[in-house]
């Protein structure tokens, strides 16, 4: 390992970086994107309802299966749950008709969504 | 507390190379984070880009003035209620599913360090930190608001490694993206691959790609936090690999002159300042031995981007934990490789995922 010691080090490696400090976002901070920030919070608990949601559905799902497949089900048998290849495209399709079935009205009005895919939507944008 | 068995940590087992959620219900709270972030973030990353650069430069022709500081970008683009449910949208799911991955194996913090612990000790492969370490500044920042980032808590990167399957949207399950930049990293034009080390390596996904193309090599994955390497180690000694980690900031590296015939670097660039992007570069050519390639994956630059795309990465700058991405961009990353003494070989690829910089040390 390096013979400074962790002080010198990092005084070293900190040099001509003072200004870092005032970079927009150093600070995590607390944004908050409309005038009145109630509406913030408002989309912050629509958002989490949805997430709390989709959990009682994606059990629901799992408990059916379990008990079509198996003719029971306990807490341990969804724990342990791992879906087929098939079960979990169902699942992720019924998921994506949700949310889009939900938020739909969020973006109206501003022309149709691009493909909802973190490649082609970010990595490829120009 | 005795022995920690994997088996019997992580009760829901794997998904792809990372653990699986601690909870049913903590995977299918991310299983809809993942999705929504699809569906309402990246399907609409296009028109809420244009439209803020649409209103941008409407504001610019009425004042004379771009508005070019975050406050003021903020004051003109949040009237449009489209674009302050995107940004608040994202800011919650970004906030929401860090939250939820610490709460989920937080149920198993001791236990998880206690892996981590005994893993130090063992291999395939090693790895070495300092746990009297003292961080610049600059790399104590919340990356992608991760509380903690990526030094400041002892299982950051185990909620990293979870994250980053959510922010990459599925595209980068099973390691799936980082091996396949693995698979495309340039060798040196002789061909001959000893030593391989990826600097900035996080959670050693690509440097187990690159240990999996090149098997017969040294492979090193270096990074400035000890989180990372740490458990890039335990993660890697799960999949059987022989790789060596070691804590070590890209800038300063303990290894000699001439030592490396590839050093790589995937999405460090824009965690950095541009002072440390040059002293990076330099390290890079005095670790390589002559003919020696270094490898450079990270984004476009801004001027191949268009006014909406570079909008979108400014609040990603401000309200994401990228503070160092807009001097990334911006910076002319190629003159930079060029004035360290690289020959580029190739340029801005563009699209990440295509190609990556690449510079030749001069025989």
């Amino acid at each position: 390992m390096s013979k400074q010691t962790p002080d010198e080090r990092a005084k070293k490696l900190s040099e001509g970086l003072d200004y870092v400090k005032e970079l927009p976002g150093f600070e995590r901070g607390h944004p908050h994107y409309f005038k009145d920030p109630m509406i913030d919070h408002l989309l912050e608990i629509v958002l989490q309802l949805g997430a709390e949601m989709w959990i009682i559905r994606d059990r629901q799902m799992v408990t059916e299966y379990l008990l079509a497949t198996e003719g029971k089900v306990t807490p341990e048998m969804i724990e342990a749950f791992k879906p087929t290849p098939e079960f979990r495209e169902k699942m992720k399709e019924e998921r994506r008709t949700y949310t889009r079935r939900v938020y739909q009205s969020l973006y109206e009005g501003i022309g149709p969504a691009g493909e909802a895919a973190f490649v082609s939507g970010v990595l490829k944008a120009r | 507390m005795g022995h920690i068995d994997t088996k019997s940590l992580l009760t829901r087992g794997f998904n792809g190379n990372s653990p699986e959620l601690l909870k049913r219900a903590d995977e299918a709270y991310c299983d809809f984070v993942s999705d929504a972030r699809n569906i309402l973030m990246y399907a609409q990353f296009q028109n809420i880009g244009q439209l803020g650069a649409g209103e941008l430069d409407a504001a610019a022709k009425a004042t004379g003035n771009l508005p070019n500081s975050p406050e003021a970008i903020k004051g003109v683009v949040m009237k449009v209620p489209e674009i302050a449910t995107y940004f608040r949208v994202k800011r919650t799911l970004q906030e929401s599913y860090w939250q939820r991955i610490a709460e989920s194996y937080g149920m198993k913090a001791s236990e998880f360090e206690q892996a981590l612990n005994e893993a130090d000790k063992t291999g395939p492969g090693s790895v070495t930190w300092d746990p009297n370490f003292v961080y610049p500044a600059y790399a104590t920042v919340d990356i992608h608001i991760q509380p903690g980032g990526y030094t400041g808590k002892t299982l950051g990167a185990l909620t990293y490694d979870y994250g980053t399957k959510i922010f990459f949207g599925g595209a980068g399950d099973a390691d799936s993206l980082h091996h396949s930049m693995a698979d495309k990293t340039a060798t040196p034009k002789d061909g001959v691959v000893k030593r391989v080390m990826e600097v900035g390596c996080s959670i050693g996904q690509m440097a187990c790609g690159l240990k999996k193309r090149f098997p017969d090599a040294e492979v090193w994955g270096t990074d400035i936090g000890a989180p990372m390497v740490r458990y890039a180690h335990w993660r890697t000694i799960q999949q059987g690999l022989d790789v060596h980690y070691a804590q070590m900031p890209a800038e300063d590296l303990d290894f000699p002159d001439n030592h490396f015939d590839v050093v790589t670097a995937h999405l460090l660039f824009h965690e950095i300042p541009v002072p440390v992007i040059k002293r990076v570069l330099n390290e890079a050519k005095r670790v390589l031995r002559p003919g020696g390639v270094f490898v450079l994956w990270d984004f476009f630059s801004a001027k191949n981007r268009s006014g909406g795309t570079n909008f979108m990465g400014l609040m990603d700058a401000c309200d994401n934990g990228e503070p160092y991405a807009p001097g990334f961009v911006t910076c002319d990353v190629e003159a930079l490789m060029e004035q360290a003494g690289f020959t580029l070989r190739s340029h801005d690829p563009q699209e990440l995922g295509r190609a990556g910089r690449v510079g030749d040390k001069p025989v």
